[in-house]
């Protein structure tokens, strides 16, 4: 019934089919016709990994078809004339084993082969149906049953897990067997069970991961399916974690890591989708979250997410540990106003709470930067002032606060040894040598959280639950006349030039016996080294 | 009795107390039997006993009371440390009044002992010079000798005794060339003299080349203006003129090199008076007017030595400084100046 197609042949036999100027015959469609919904998405994964099927999405349909024995099958159909697209295409179904054919509704006769260079003509039957397939192995009419829509086909569809997981996915493969150094991740996105965001916010903060919150738009849409999974909890989107953190977090129950795959498609690590999701690009609204986990069908959808910086989550306070004669307060002090400019209705802010407490192990083993003076001391510190050397006197400087003279700069301090020694955790920022800020930050969250500007000194005297804040501005170079103006005001007695007495030592000789002289007899002047 | 516990004792009666205070007992000489024990007592573990312990931490306090914060200040580190002391020991016995009155053989015996231990532990030390100084445990080596002898600028006779130990000890002429005790001192124990305080004279020829050592002129300089800067300046002046007289008689006892680091002391001192008071307050004494003017004199002679490259550097540190040599000029006077130029003549050879 089909026979091969010369060149330049002017008419058809079958209404439809007219060859292209490279003499291929082509119609306006084409068709596939799929046994089962698996080679269904495998043509369309391979469709999807070849082409762009954003191109193809607008004329791609797929129908369930049955022959006259009833048996369904599935019929992917395009408009396209190209045969150079068709020739890509064909190349495709032969991998799946399904024939394409070309044409135009209801007759589609088999695309050109090895038999057929240019392709085939056919005899068309005289009661096609619906539509009839002409191909060399048969020809077949079908009944149309209904159609499959491409997003129904992927909301049935499940994530493939990748072998070696999660942690195969975070960590580099082996080249050669060398081990290559593991690379975090640009952008990755993170659910978890309610409760536990606010930890794990409070967490990647702590590690200075630039994150922010996304509170999806729990109103409902005209557009969006009633059917639809949708997701109200919010996400939390990383940039560049680092993979201890990410595999920390993992080991945690319900909290699920999901990497980006094209725009607002989220596909949990450690697994793949069968079809290449972003060339499908165009299936989906902008604005929305589509999230793919494994062991699920489908997706669910978190619309149009509002975004919160982490940084204007958090609310951090101040506590002092008690000491031990009960000296401290207890009592939580904010240090600066919560601020949230943009309005939202989730979630609460995270309360961080600093701490300063006593350092478990001693002093670190970092030199300290500062030391605080007692006013009652600085006659010790004139004295002592000759002791430093030119560079450190150049690079020290001092503040007069009310428990002392503040003096920093570097670790020349340890020779001020009249004073109360004070580590430096992040630059200006001041605690006493024996204590530590609780939890341990890096030093920029550190000065974020404590709004420390540039020009700030701020500086936690034991005891005291409020931290100082000064200006550097107000501070001089630590000078002999700074110190000698200061003690003037301060009513301290100098003596210039003094040194510290020290108790006199009184040689006393004792009275020998005749005996004891013994060593002293033979004494007499050698000659050897004269 | 073992050597530890006769070291032990000794360590109780003389060392402690010449360190720390109190009745510090000078007994029958240590000679070098008994400085041998000591060494075999170190070996034994004298600094882990009660009374080793106590020492460390009173060597500790010496060092500590210079900014020095260190903890390893073992006797087993430096044991000729204990040799200077020891030999101390038997230099007091000298003054005592059964040494006052040993024979002459006797006591020429036990100078010569005295003289052949300081030369021994001076020979420990390397020579000074810029590539020693780069050696960082030189430094420490004189740390610990300085904190085991620095109580002998504390140590007075018993009350009724007559004379002192500025007048007494250390001129004790200790070879044929009349050099005294505080020459064989500035060979074993450089800090020693270095960091003497006042009266005597902090600076002696011997002690030059050590200066060579930045960490030790930084000592030396801080050190010496915490006793005052007017007393520091007057002392370091008179040093170089009294160094400036003994070169004239042995021209070859200083390079080049070392008479400009004897300037440059002198300077360092000067430049630190400059910065805490740029304006010199008016001369009362004779020896301060010296002083003032040997810096003017180095001012006009090298003005690289009177001026450091860095301070020059500084536009606000140098007109400063060239503030206060114009001050230290005016105070000595024109007459002053030719004068100290005459007299330091040797000093200035060849700069």
């Amino acid at each position: 019934m089909l026979e091969p197609v010369a060149r330049n042949k002017l008419s058809f036999r079958v209404l439809g089919l007219f060859q292209d100027g490279r003499g291929v015959v082509v119609g306006q469609a084409a068709a596939i016709l799929l046994l089962s919904v698996e080679r269904v998405v495998s043509m369309l994964r391979l469709l999807s990994e070849e082409l762009s099927l954003d191109d193809l999405l607008p004329t791609l349909r797929i129908n369930v078809v049955e022959n006259t024995l009833r048996a369904s099958s599935y019929l992917l159909s395009v408009q396209t004339s190209d045969s150079l697209l068709l020739d890509r295409v064909a190349r495709l179904t032969r991998l799946v084993g399904a024939p394409l054919c070309v044409g135009s509704s209801p007759h589609f006769v088999a695309y050109r082969d090895e038999r057929a260079p240019l392709g085939y003509d056919a005899q068309p039957l005289s009661e096609p149906g619906d539509l009839t397939l002409y191909t060399p192995s048969f020809v077949q009419s079908y009944r149309r049953v209904r159609e499959l829509r491409l997003t129904q086909l992927i909301a049935q569809l499940q994530l493939l897990p990748l072998p070696g997981g999660l942690r195969a996915a975070l960590s580099q493969p082996d080249l050669d067997g060398i081990g290559q150094k593991t690379a975090s991740p640009s952008e990755l996105y993170l659910t978890c069970g309610r409760g536990l965001s606010e930890p794990i916010l409070r967490a990647l903060w702590q590690h200075g991961t630039d994150a922010e919150l996304l509170v999806p738009d729990s109103l409902p849409r005209p557009d969006v399916l009633e059917g639809e999974q949708r997701s109200h909890d919010p996400l939390i989107r990383m940039s560049s974690p680092s993979v201890e953190l990410l595999l920390r977090l993992s080991s945690l129950p319900t909290v699920r890591l999901l990497r980006p795959e094209g725009v607002g498609i989220l596909i949990e690590l450690g697994f793949a989708h069968p079809l290449r999701l972003s060339s499908l690009q165009s299936l989906f609204p902008s604005g929305d979250l589509l999230l793919f986990y494994g062991g699920a069908r489908g997706f669910v959808r978190a619309k149009t997410p509002s975004r919160i910086p982490l940084v204007r989550l958090i609310s951090p306070t101040l506590t002092i540990d008690k000491q031990a004669d009960g000296s401290a307060t207890e009592r939580p002090v904010p240090l600066h106003p919560f601020l949230l400019t943009t309005a939202t209705t989730k979630p609460l802010p995270i309360a961080i709470s600093l701490r300063l407490g006593q350092r478990p192990g001693g002093s670190t083993s970092r030199p300290p930067t500062a030391t605080l003076i007692p006013w009652h001391r600085l006659a010790t510190l004139l004295r002592l002032f000759g002791l430093l050397s030119g560079d450190a006197l150049w690079s020290l400087r001092a503040v007069g606060l009310p428990s002392g003279l503040f003096v920093f700069g570097n670790d020349s301090v340890q020779h001020l040894v009249s004073g109360q020694l004070l580590d430096e955790p992040a630059p200006l920022l001041f605690v006493p040598r024996s204590h530590q800020l609780l939890p341990e930050l890096p030093p920029e969250q550190l000065r974020s959280l404590l709004s420390q500007g540039e020009d700030q000194l701020i500086v936690f005297l034991p005891g005291d639950a409020q931290p100082l804040s000064v200006s550097r501005s107000h501070s001089q170079p630590l000078s002999l006349k700074l110190l000698s103006g200061l003690a003037s005001k301060q009513g301290v007695a100098l003596m210039p030039g003094s040194m510290q007495p020290v108790e006199a030592t009184q040689l006393d000789y004792e009275p020998l016996s005749f005996f004891s002289t013994m060593p002293l007899w033979g004494l007499s002047r050698s000659k050897e080294d004269e | 009795m073992k050597d530890l516990d006769w070291a032990t004792t000794l360590l109780v009666r003389f060392v402690l107390p010449l360190l720390t205070g109190g009745q510090a007992i000078v007994s029958v000489p240590l000679l070098g039997k008994g400085i041998d024990r000591l060494l075999r007592a170190i070996d034994a573990g004298l600094d882990h006993s009660t009374q080793g312990q106590r020492l460390s931490e009173a060597r500790r306090q010496v060092l500590a009371a210079l900014g020095i914060l260190t903890n390893s200040v073992e006797l087993a580190s430096d044991p000729d440390g204990l040799r200077i002391v020891a030999t101390l020991h038997d230099t007091l016995f000298l003054q005592h009044p059964y040494g006052k009155t040993l024979s002459a053989s006797r006591r020429a015996g036990l100078i010569q002992h005295i003289r052949r231990q300081l030369v021994i532990a001076s020979e420990s030390l390397p020579e000074p010079s810029p590539e020693t100084a780069r050696d960082g445990a030189i430094y420490q080596k004189l740390l610990l000798r300085y904190s085991l002898c620095a109580g002998l600028w504390n140590a007075k006779p018993k009350l009724g005794s007559s004379g002192s130990l500025e007048a007494d000890v250390l001129p004790l002429v200790l070879d044929a060339d009349d050099k005294p005790l505080a020459r064989y001192l500035a060979h074993c124990c450089p800090l020693l003299l270095l960091l003497r305080p006042p009266p005597g004279l902090p600076l002696l020829i011997e002690l030059i080349p050590w200066l060579q050592l930045p960490q030790v002129t930084r000592l030396f300089v801080s050190t010496q203006l915490r006793h005052g800067v007017t007393q520091a300046l007057s002392r370091i002046g008179s040093s170089l003129l009294l160094i400036a007289q003994q070169l004239a008689e042995h021209p070859d006892a200083l390079s080049t090199n070392e008479r400009k680091t004897l300037w440059t002391v002198l300077s360092l001192f000067h430049l630190r008076a400059a910065l805490m008071d740029p304006q010199p307050t008016t001369p009362p004494d004779e020896s301060l007017r010296n002083a003032l003017a040997l810096y003017a004199l180095i001012a006009r002679t090298v003005p690289a030595l009177a001026l450091p490259a860095d301070v020059g550097h500084d536009q606000r540190l140098s007109s400063r400084v060239l503030h206060y040599q114009q001050a230290c000029s005016e105070r000595a006077g024109m007459n002053r100046l030719s004068q100290m130029r005459e007299r330091c003549a040797p000093l200035l050879q060849g700069l």
